[in-house]
């Protein structure tokens, strides 16, 4: 009869006794939302040196994470450690790059799904980081508010705040756009 | 704090047309497992380095309380002179008692042949 696929604690368990094939396992699981969370958050640049570096201090972190805690939230909080740390090392004065203009489409057009995209990048890079994150983890990735505020080590009250205005500023951005929402 | 029900169509038109990732470089993977094994090395050996050092501690411990503990119960006689001094004094008051007990000056070499020579 083939197994299962593993529950993350006994992955952790394995990793824990010294089996990289274990973290391969967690690797696959997880690099998704990882790599989308990061992409939000970073851009597309280094994209792949991030996740790299997402998932090497969770390896490195493994012997001191708390088998209590969710090894999900705990590895988005590292994701979330490697954005602020790359803002940090970018500085905060350099500006985003100019995305390119691309005039609103038809409906019918394939371009359509294309120039939403765009919008909505362009509407999520105008947010702060922080207000970003909130919306990311918490509008993009599905996640509570509660493992929001967990993940960013703010209290809940803040990830509602900046929840609200997070939306508003996006949804006045794409009204300005011509999305009718 | 509630939302407006305007949140939800946000939400949704979000979901709908989030940009996506680019993929991943095809050797992104083996790259990582590569650093991961690398790292491994240098992670299981400071853990047995720890060990040792623990170990070793331990062991001083012990040596150093055992040392202690027979410091404090070993009989007092640590040198020849004292060995000779109570073989001398036990012999001598088994023999005659202890009003019959002779001064020997157990530090010469021949200090036995007095005993020999005392008489019964």
């Amino acid at each position: 009869m083939p197994a299962g696929p593993r529950s993350d604690a006994e992955l952790i368990k394995q990793c824990l006794q010294g089996q990289t094939a274990a973290f391969r396992e967690l690797y696959r699981h997880y690099q998704g939302p990882v790599r989308s969370t990061l992409f939000q958050l970073c851009g597309g640049e280094e994209l792949d040196d991030l996740v790299q570096e997402v998932f090497l201090r969770a390896w490195k972190g493994l012997p001191k994470f708390r088998q209590s805690a969710q090894f999900s939230t705990w590895l988005y909080r590292i994701a979330w450690n490697v954005a602020t740390d790359r803002r940090r090392t970018l500085g905060q004065a350099r500006s985003q790059p100019p995305l390119p203009s691309v005039d609103p489409p038809g409906e019918a057009s394939p371009l359509h799904q294309l120039h939403y995209e765009d919008l909505v990048q362009r509407g999520l890079q105008a947010l702060s980081l922080d207000h970003r994150a909130v919306l990311v983890l918490h509008d993009l990735e599905d996640l509570p508010q509660q493992e929001v505020a967990s993940i960013l080590n703010v209290p809940v009250g803040t990830v509602k705040s900046r929840l609200h205005h997070a939306r508003a500023a996006l949804r006045q951005s794409l009204q300005q756009e011509g999305v009718q929402l | 704090m509630t939302f407006p029900p305007d949140d939800d169509r946000l939400v949704e038109f979000l979901r709908r047309h989030r940009p996506e990732p680019p993929p991943a470089a095809p050797e992104l993977e083996s790259q990582l497992m590569a650093t991961v094994a690398q790292s491994q090395r240098q992670w299981v050996r400071p853990q047995r380095r720890r060990w040792t050092a623990r170990a070793l501690a331990a062991a001083l411990v012990l040596a150093g309380g055992a040392g202690v503990v027979w410091r404090l119960t070993a009989p007092r006689l640590q040198t020849a002179a004292g060995v000779d001094e109570f073989v001398a004094d036990t012999w001598y008051a088994s023999a005659y008692g202890d009003e019959a007990r002779l001064p020997l000056d157990t530090t010469q070499s021949d200090w036995l042949v007095s005993v020999y020579a005392t008489p019964y």
